[in-house]
């Protein structure tokens, strides 16, 4: 809350900055907020989808077999959908909710290994022996330093 | 924003905040992000909206979706899917808002701040600005006489 205004000031208020709501802003942690935004994304992505397809939420509701009740409750941003009705809804409207490819969503580990070590008094083919063994463990590169003693 | 009894200024939704935090505080915070994740990222476009809460359909009067089975009730204005007025509210235990003396004066409240927005919109005294992001102009619902 603030002071009393200068009633005669015809900018007063542009520059309000709420305390309260600041206050209440900073407790949220990021993810519940990143959580909403994403619930919020999908809501609108939805909704737009179906407006560019040029389609009311009752004729959405009826391609769903759905009451319309429901598909509000879809766009409001406070759904929380299970798997198989963004599936559905991907399938109706013809867009992307869930990428389930493989392809893209597999773990793929890229790494570089530098071994440096120095080994002394050992014979060539013991060294070849090593490295071999230093390639079953999978590792991309190596580099091996060694001084060979005569 | 408006004058308490006491003189200091609050806004119409700080005063949701402060009837709701205590009672409701899950819903509340709920209502606070989504708030923030309108006007950080997807705008105020209609579907996040309860439309038509007002008595006439161009008042522009519309709730915020509460959360099922807990039905905290923000009232707005939304004027365009970048600018929408935040009013108060709070819970809704009735069928209809015009059972709930509450809720029925928040309702009224809005509709009559949308019809003085709306003139002011018509006759030139108040603009949404080229960006679209900003209502100009005469701001003062109703003017205080000098002190």
């Amino acid at each position: 809350m603030k002071n009393k205004p200068k009633y005669n000031d015809d900018n007063w208020g542009d520059d309000y900055s709420s305390p309260l709501i600041e206050e209440l802003s900073n407790s949220i942690p990021s993810h519940e907020q990143e959580r909403t935004d994403n619930k919020m994304k999908l809501a609108s992505k939805i909704f737009k989808a179906m407006k560019s397809h040029n389609i009311t939420q009752t004729q959405f509701a009826a391609l769903m077999n759905k009451p319309v009740s429901l598909i509000s409750r879809w766009m409001s941003g406070t759904h929380n959908f299970t798997a198989d009705t963004l599936f559905d809804i991907q399938r109706v409207l013809g867009i992307s909710l869930l990428d389930v490819e493989m392809t893209n969503s597999s773990p793929q580990i890229n790494f570089k290994l530098n071994i440096s070590s120095t080994i002394t008094g050992w014979t060539s083919h013991e060294l070849s022996q090593y490295i071999n063994d230093m390639g079953g463990l999978a590792i991309s590169e190596k580099t091996i330093e060694y001084v060979t003693e005569n | 924003m408006v004058e308490a009894v006491d003189g200091t200024i609050t806004t119409k939704f700080e005063q949701f905040i402060e009837k709701c935090r205590n009672t409701h505080e899950a819903a509340l915070m709920d209502i606070v992000r989504r708030l923030t994740s309108l006007g950080n990222m997807t705008g105020c476009t209609e579907n996040f909206f309860k439309l038509n809460e007002g008595l006439n359909s161009d008042d522009l009067v519309c709730a915020l979706y509460d959360v099922p089975e807990v039905n905290l009730r923000l009232y707005c204005i939304r004027l365009s899917d970048q600018i929408t007025i935040l009013g108060s509210g709070g819970p809704k235990t009735t069928r209809t808002w015009q059972e709930d003396k509450d809720l029925e004066r928040e309702v009224h409240s809005m509709m009559d701040t949308s019809a003085i927005i709306r003139t002011k919109i018509r006759n030139g005294s108040l603009k949404i600005s080229e960006d679209g992001l900003q209502l100009e102009g005469d701001l003062w619902i109703l003017r205080p006489s000098a002190q």
